[in-house]
């Protein structure tokens, strides 16, 4: 059995942080979850499909964060308890609706966890989502440590409920993807029965009436978070500095004045609910504060709000001098780190830091010592975006009209870089690359003569790239926009989409084929193999010399994906003999170029070779050696 | 080598120039540069800093001297048809032969002599490509592929590109036929043999043929498909002058299209080019202006001698002297190409 659907209430577990998230969803007792995946949110619904069937809920991946956040809300006004989950991205594509879903309310318990990635580790940007949500005037709640992910999220159903409307919990990186103790609680025995109140109609129109009743909402939210347990003060009743802090900040913050012995003279202020502000427990605290430290990840949301707060009050509180983000005492971006906060303090302090060692063993430390590496910044061995992007370069190359690759977000999002030969000239958000294609594609009658190209992966193409094809096609743009279509949502850990067989839940579902539905749109609709290398370049040259909308799938299975299903397709090795290596003729072609990681260079014998530890099998190489040196045997 | 660099240097002097002659040298060596629809493509950046591509590609440099000494063993002429030991005026004797030539069907009598001798085993020709305009190279090795490579293909093709088949068949003794170009690249490859294959002695016999310009591949394609409208491009004459047209055989009907019309689709390379004879050959073939079925064979080395003596043992060539006032004006045009170049 999972671990967490455990029935096991006081049992202490270690658990990553998203699936504290989950727990915590289980422990409400939501009937729906849904989610488009997105590191580092993409555990929660990860962790709840695996134990949907045994807990009798609902979950899915839906098409994209929007369509997730409106299935989540189809069962929150019909009066259930439904969770949805996104990352800082997808709180973009959700909020239209948000925007709309926020005025009308619900009628069951809503909550949407969003999970930032400070430093964009796994993201196009690092944005702090926490800016939507006040404007959205929904409660927001941010955790600290795992087992408090967990109890949050019982709570903001709770506030949810009583609100009727949604609640909002921000996570980050460090939260999401470290593990820690989480104790259990109750897991509900019923779920009410879904029932859509039709006397009641929920129309965001007129805002001359919902608007206020948002209001009213989050005045009531206010009222309900200022005594939240999740807001605590330690530290000394006047302290020479005051640390205000929430999210993974206050784990670094208190880590750091324990390691600096400053127990005494720093005090910690963490705030648990940080929109709306605890008011009265903040404004007490100021009274006594000479010095206030802001300490949070990305932009500085709770210290600009603290500021308001101030500066409403400032008839009322004695001079503070306030540092964070604003007075560059705190970084502006990125992610914080233990090891930054004790500098930072130890500076304020005036005190010396501790060793390196001291500081290593901290607990701070061990509980991100799991956290999750950093994707390494090419394609894996036997990748076909690789072999793709080989033939898209090849192919502009041989038009020599200097085509333009419109990108988009994905594995091959990384096309932008070396391992992607540079292709890809643009990177912006889900479908973005073919609806800009589409208007590139637009600009022949000014006299642009570049071909434009899309890129797209199935998962971004169910996602958001469907509208722009759309729109390419009915206003006839000359593009084409290639699908590599890899049949995983690999980046985020092989999800399943429309177009996979089997659902979250692992049941059969009607796939929804791309080459069916391009053609039933009647658009010419090409299908190849990228590791034919040649054979595609052609293709796509060829199609770029037709006018109008026109797509090719390049099919091939993900790599990580063909490891999992089976052996290896061809044991390949270098006959060092022929290896030209960097002479005339090749100059490290395997390694240089292509960049797959199974091969090698070997300094001293200035000769390529396999790596057969990481080799895939793939056998494409033995087709781009110039001298055949690369022999590939079936496995 | 101070001279020889690399790709980029290839690029920035010839390519981007666009100064190719679609000779073919620099293609298939590797995986960086290639042809593609009569276009040379560089796909992707190469570091090799004495590249083969730079080194015999001919519109990066070229140095007379050592190849005069090379295959001449003297000092280079440089004035009318540079160095050569007998101009003849010649024509196959076999009828098949002579009816699908370009001339006389001196070339591929040549050939013919060359491989039945063993002088070559092997011959690096200039197919043509059904419909097209353009040509490829295309490795010979029997009298049938010979003869199925007459005929002249007025657009650059490549064909230097499979030498490298050619070598790596293991061929020892290549015959090739190339343009003033292409010979230039082949005692450029013969000279720095950067990679040690024995090119000089592998390439024993190199028919140059007189050129004074070719199409440019691509622009030419599209000037007779997208302007004219002609489709499958069969074979192509220039009359003699006063006719300033070109006769293109296209779908069962010849079409005389105006010289001037397709002037502005002869490659930038030739404009640039000095050598209308191919001056390092071993014997050069062209046209016999006023004498339809005729060549003018112009001898410059022993194995150049040694193949015509083949043919003519072989009774497969016939030669007539050629007339000094021919020769005087075949110098003047020779000239005028090579000032020309110069401006
Ligand atoms: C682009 C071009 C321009 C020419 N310009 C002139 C000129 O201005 N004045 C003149 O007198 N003669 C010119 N010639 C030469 C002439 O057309 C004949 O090729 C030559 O007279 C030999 O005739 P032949 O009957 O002996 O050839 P054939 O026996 O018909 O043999 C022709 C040979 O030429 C080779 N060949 C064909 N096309 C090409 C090519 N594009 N590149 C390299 N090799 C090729 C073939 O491999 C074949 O072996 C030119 C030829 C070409 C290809
Ligand atoms: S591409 Fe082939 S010849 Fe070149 S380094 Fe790799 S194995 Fe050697
Ligand atoms: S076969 Fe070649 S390209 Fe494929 S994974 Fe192995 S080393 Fe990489
Ligand atoms: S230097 Fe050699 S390997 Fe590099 S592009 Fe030129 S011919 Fe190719
Ligand atoms: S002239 Fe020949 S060697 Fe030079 S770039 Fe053109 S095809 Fe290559």
């Amino acid at each position: 059995m999972a671990l967490i659907s455990k029935d096991d209430p006081g049992r202490e577990l270690l658990l990553m942080g998203n699936e504290a998230v989950a727990r915590g969803a289980l422990e409400a007792g939501i009937s729906v979850a849904a989610a488009y995946p997105g590191n580092p949110s993409s555990e929660i619904i990860g962790s709840l499909a695996e134990v949907a069937e045994d807990m009798g809920i609902y979950v899915e991946w839906s098409v994209n964060e929007k369509v997730a956040l409106e299935v989540a809300a189809a069962a929150a006004v019909s009066g259930l308890n439904a969770l949805v989950a996104m990352k800082q991205n997808g709180l973009n594509v959700a909020s239209d609706f948000l925007m709309n879903l926020n005025l009308t309310g619900i009628r069951g318990g809503l909550v949407l966890v969003v999970c930032d990635d400070p430093s964009g580790i796994s993201s196009t940007n690092e944005q702090d989502s926490r800016i939507l949500v006040k404007s959205a005037d929904l409660p927001l709640l941010e955790p600290s440590t795992f087992h408090e992910a967990k109890d949050m999220v019982r709570f903001a159903f709770e506030v949810s409920r009583e609100i009727n409307n949604v609640c909002m919990i921000r996570s980050v990186t460090r939260i999401s993807h470290a593990r820690g103790n989480v104790t259990l609680g109750p897991l509900p025995s019923a779920r009410p029965k879904p029932h859509f109140d039709t006397n009641i109609i929920l129309s965001a129109l007129p805002a001359s009436l919902t608007h206020p009743t948002a209001h009213r909402r989050f005045r009531q939210a206010k009222r309900l978070l200022a005594d939240s347990t999740f807001n605590s003060y330690q530290g000394p009743d006047t302290p020479e500095l005051l640390v205000i802090t929430c999210g993974s900040g206050y784990l670094f913050s208190q880590e750091a004045v324990r390691l600096l012995g400053l127990e005494s003279r720093v005090g910690l202020l963490k705030i648990g609910t940080t929109w709306p502000l605890p008011e009265e427990l903040i404004l007490s605290r100021l009274r006594d504060a000479g010095r206030v430290l802001f300490i949070e990840e990305v932009d500085p949301f709770l210290e600009d709000n603290v500021l308001e707060l101030f500066a409403e009050h400032n008839t009322t509180l004695p001079k503070v001098s306030f540092l964070g983000k604003k007075s560059g005492t705190v970084p502006d971006l990125g992610e914080l780190s233990p090891g930054l906060i004790i500098g930072i303090l130890a500076d304020l302090m005036k005190v010396s830091r501790p060793h390196a060692d001291e500081a290593y063993s901290s607990t701070a430390t061990d509980a991100l010592r799991n956290f999750a590496p950093a994707r390494s910044l090419a394609f894996c061995p036997g990748c076909p975006h690789r072999a793709s992007y080989w033939a898209v370069k090849k192919a502009l190359a041989l038009d020599g009209r200097d085509g333009v690759v419109f990108g988009d977000i994905g594995c091959y999002a990384l096309g932008v870089l070396a391992t992607g030969f540079h292709q890809s000239k643009t990177l912006h958000a889900m479908g973005s690359g073919t609806g800009m294609a589409s208007g590139f594609g637009m600009l022949g009658r000014f006299g642009a003569t570049q071909p434009a190209i899309a890129l797209c992966g199935d998962s971004t193409f169910y996602h958001a790239a469907i509208p722009a094809l759309l729109n390419a096609l009915h206003h006839q743009s000359d593009l084409l926009m290639i699908i590599l279509d890899n049949s995983a949502t690999a980046m985020t850990g092989f999800q399943p989409h429309p177009g996979s067989s089997v659902n979250a839940m692992g049941s059969q579902a009607p796939a929804v084929v791309i080459e069916d539905l391009c053609t039933s749109l009647g658009l010419k609709t090409v299908i190849g193999d990228p590791f034919d290398l040649d054979e595609s370049a052609v293709t796509i040259y060829e199609l770029l010399q037709e006018s109008g909308t026109k797509v090719l799938i390049l099919r091939q299975m993900c790599a990580l994906v063909g490891a999992k299903k089976g052996p290896r397709r061809y044991t390949v090795t270098v006959d060092q003999d022929k290896c030209l290596g960097d002479e005339c003729g090749c100059d490290r072609f395997c390694t240089r170029v292509f960049r797959c990681p199974g091969l090698n260079w070997d300094v001293s014998l200035k000769k390529a070779r396999v790596d057969e530890a990481i080799c895939a099998g793939c056998g494409v190489c033995a087709d781009i050696c110039p001298s055949h040196a690369i022999v590939r045997e079936r496995a | 080598m101070d001279q020889i660099h690399g790709l980029d240097e290839l690029s920035r002097r010839v390519l981007d120039k666009g100064l190719c002659a679609s000779c073919g040298s620099c293609v298939g060596r590797c995986p960086y540069v290639t042809e593609f629809k009569g276009r040379t493509v560089v796909l992707h950046r190469c570091t090799v800093e004495h590249g083969r591509c730079f080194a015999y590609c001919p519109m990066t440099f070229f140095d007379p001297e050592a190849a005069s000494r090379m295959v001449f063993g003297t000092r280079a002429e440089a004035s009318g048809i540079g160095r050569y030991e007998d101009v003849k005026a010649s024509r196959a004797t076999d009828e098949t032969v002579a009816e699908a030539a370009q001339g006389g069907g001196t070339v591929t009598s040549l050939l013919i002599a060359a491989l039945n001798s063993g002088m070559i085993d092997s011959a690096v020709l200039t197919s043509s490509i059904p419909g097209e305009a353009r040509g490829r190279g295309f490795v010979g090795t029997t009298v049938a592929e010979i003869a199925s490579c007459s005929g002249s293909k007025f657009a650059g093709s490549h064909s230097l590109s499979v030498l490298r088949e050619a070598l790596d068949q293991g061929r020892s003794r290549i015959g090739v036929v190339a343009l003033p170009c292409q010979v230039r690249s082949l005692r450029k490859m013969a000279l720095y043999d950067l990679k040690q294959e024995k090119l000089r002695e592998r390439v024993p016999l190199v028919i140059g043929l007189f050129c004074n310009w070719a199409f440019s591949p691509r622009q030419f394609a599209e000037f007779l498909g997208k302007e004219l409208g002609l489709g499958h491009i069969g074979k192509i004459d220039i009359p003699p002058p006063p006719a300033q047209v070109l006769e293109v055989e296209t779908q069962g009907r010849t079409v005389s299209v105006p010289l001037d019309l397709v002037r502005p689709m002869i490659q930038d390379a030739c404009r640039v080019c000095p050598d209308m004879t191919a001056e390092f050959a071993d014997v050069s073939v062209g046209m016999y202006e006023g004498r339809p079925g005729w060549n003018t064979l112009v001898v410059r080395t022993a194995a150049g001698a040694g193949v015509v003596g083949e043919a003519l043992a072989a009774a497969g060539l016939e030669t007539d002297v050629f007339p000094s006032e021919n020769l005087e004006h075949l110098k003047e045009a020779s000239e005028q190409k090579r000032t020309r170049a110069a401006q």
